[in-house]
């Protein structure tokens, strides 16, 4: 199962991070102004930013001047905010200009837990007390609270919409397995019929369900080939060609569904592949080489 | 390190590596057209692994004898997630692996089975940065690669 070797890369991911976290742990004064404000800065990297933030709850923080609305903040001028012991690398902070009297302890934002972070809409947000930590959790957990999924709008707050979620990801993830296993058969019965055009091939296995071509796939080009291939060649490649695209979306998706680290969507995502794997797998045209272990 | 959680659409981006940072819309889609290519090579890398001591003699299964390519039934419809995650053995290798020509061929099919997971967790992370453009261009890079290096699949006779 792909999963079992994703599981593995985000351990690593995970090692990497706590090991990221301890290097910026730097000790640096309590901040000055007495609101201990994990910045914000970070969380909008890459964030397009529609709206502009009312920071006027904030007593001592000064942050007139920081331009929330628009997308990055490469060149702009942040008085006021002073990043003492952060270590920016790997944050992307090109040509900022950090000066003036704020002051941030720590700075790691790794491994304090807000998913569903998102700033959409105008409006005016009480930051007192809030984390604004990472918006990404670099760990399993259970919940069903700003859970964001893939999008924006799809963002689970309640448990009825978690288990919605599910029942999704886990059909997804079946359709994702029914896919792979329907373009098999795809080209299976493409080649069965081009076959039986140029061959003159007795229709009977066709009709029987059975295969007897399998794919050679020959990287040397051939010098000639019939029309009538030509035509179902290009046709089918075509589709196949938009399959893969698909196949490669769908997959791409699941991959970020499990990277919310959500324990609920990860197991759906788990057992609608093994879902998919077995109610598809009785259909699959070839037997699947015993080396082939992971599919 | 803080990773967006959701698509956004935006011109701004830096993918993979704090230098390869986008700005504009031109770099993006500079970028865009890069990472095309980038997965249009990842599906061409897909068939040269298959490709590189394919009719060497290479290819020989350990248990029957055989010589037909077990990869060759359809797993290189995998996508490039499945294909970074998934260690299999593509090539039986024949009792006398250590003859030096099988030994060479053996060689550059690791290496380019190196360079096909390179390429494929490039892809994902790409992927991974959650911006829209980006992700649509491994997509269609994706497509086009098999589009064209797929192209000839034929039945054997």
């Amino acid at each position: 199962m792909t999963t079992q070797h994703f599981l593995a890369l985000l351990l690593t991911l995970v090692i990497s991070n706590i090991a990221h976290g301890a290097t910026t742990e730097a000790p640096s004064p309590s901040p000055a102004t007495g609101n201990v404000e994990t910045t914000t800065v970070t969380m909008h990297m890459g964030h397009t930013m529609q709206h502009t933030m009312d920071h006027g709850t904030h007593p001592g923080m000064d942050h007139t001047g920081m331009d929330h609305t628009g997308t990055h903040h490469h060149g702009t001028h942040h008085p006021g905010m002073h990043h003492t012991g952060m270590d920016h690398t790997g944050t992307h902070h090109h040509g900022m200009d950090h000066t003036g009297t704020h002051h941030h302890s720590g700075g790691d934002h790794a491994g304090t837990h807000h998913p569903g972070m998102h700033h959409t809409g105008t409006h005016s947000m009480d930051h007192s007390g809030m984390d604004h930590g990472s918006g990404h959790s670099s760990y399993f957990y259970f919940g069903h609270h700003e859970v964001v999924v893939l999008f924006l709008e799809w963002t689970i707050n309640t448990v009825p919409a978690l288990i919605g979620s599910c029942i999704g990801v886990f059909a997804i993830a079946m359709l994702y397995e029914g896919l792979k296993v329907w373009r098999e058969m795809l080209i299976v019965r493409a080649q069965d019929s081009k076959k039986a055009a140029s061959n003159s091939y007795s229709m009977t296995n066709i009709a029987n369900g059975k295969s007897t071509s399998t794919l050679d796939v020959d990287i040397a080009p051939r010098a000639t080939t019939p029309r009538t291939r030509d035509q179902i060649c290009n046709c089918m490649h075509a589709l196949q060609s938009l399959l893969h695209i698909v196949q490669v979306l769908v997959s791409y998706g699941l991959m970020l569904v499990f990277m919310t680290f959500n324990v609920w969507l990860c197991l759906s995502v788990a057992f609608g592949a093994g879902a998919g794997y077995f109610a598809f797998g009785w259909r699959r045209p070839i037997t699947v080489d015993r080396n082939e272990h992971c599919h | 390190m803080d990773m967006p959680m959701s698509f956004y659409w935006s011109n701004q981006a830096i993918i993979l590596f704090d230098g390869w940072s986008v700005q504009d819309a031109t770099g993006m889609a500079f970028s865009v057209i890069g990472i095309i290519c980038a997965g249009a090579l990842f599906e061409g890398v897909k068939r040269l692994v298959g490709w590189v001591g394919k009719g060497k003699g290479m290819l020989v299964n350990r248990d029957t004898g055989d010589t037909s390519d077990p990869e060759e039934r359809t797993p290189l419809l995998k996508s490039p997630p499945d294909v970074a995650l998934t260690r299999k053995r593509k090539h039986m290798s024949h009792n006398a692996v250590l003859c030096r020509s099988r030994l060479r061929y053996h060689l550059a099919q690791s290496l380019l089975h190196v360079l096909q997971v390179v390429l494929a967790y490039c892809l994902m992370l790409v992927v991974m940065t959650y911006n829209g453009w980006l992700a649509i261009a491994v997509f269609l890079g994706a497509g086009l690669g098999y589009f064209v290096f797929f192209a000839d699949m034929e039945i054997k006779a």
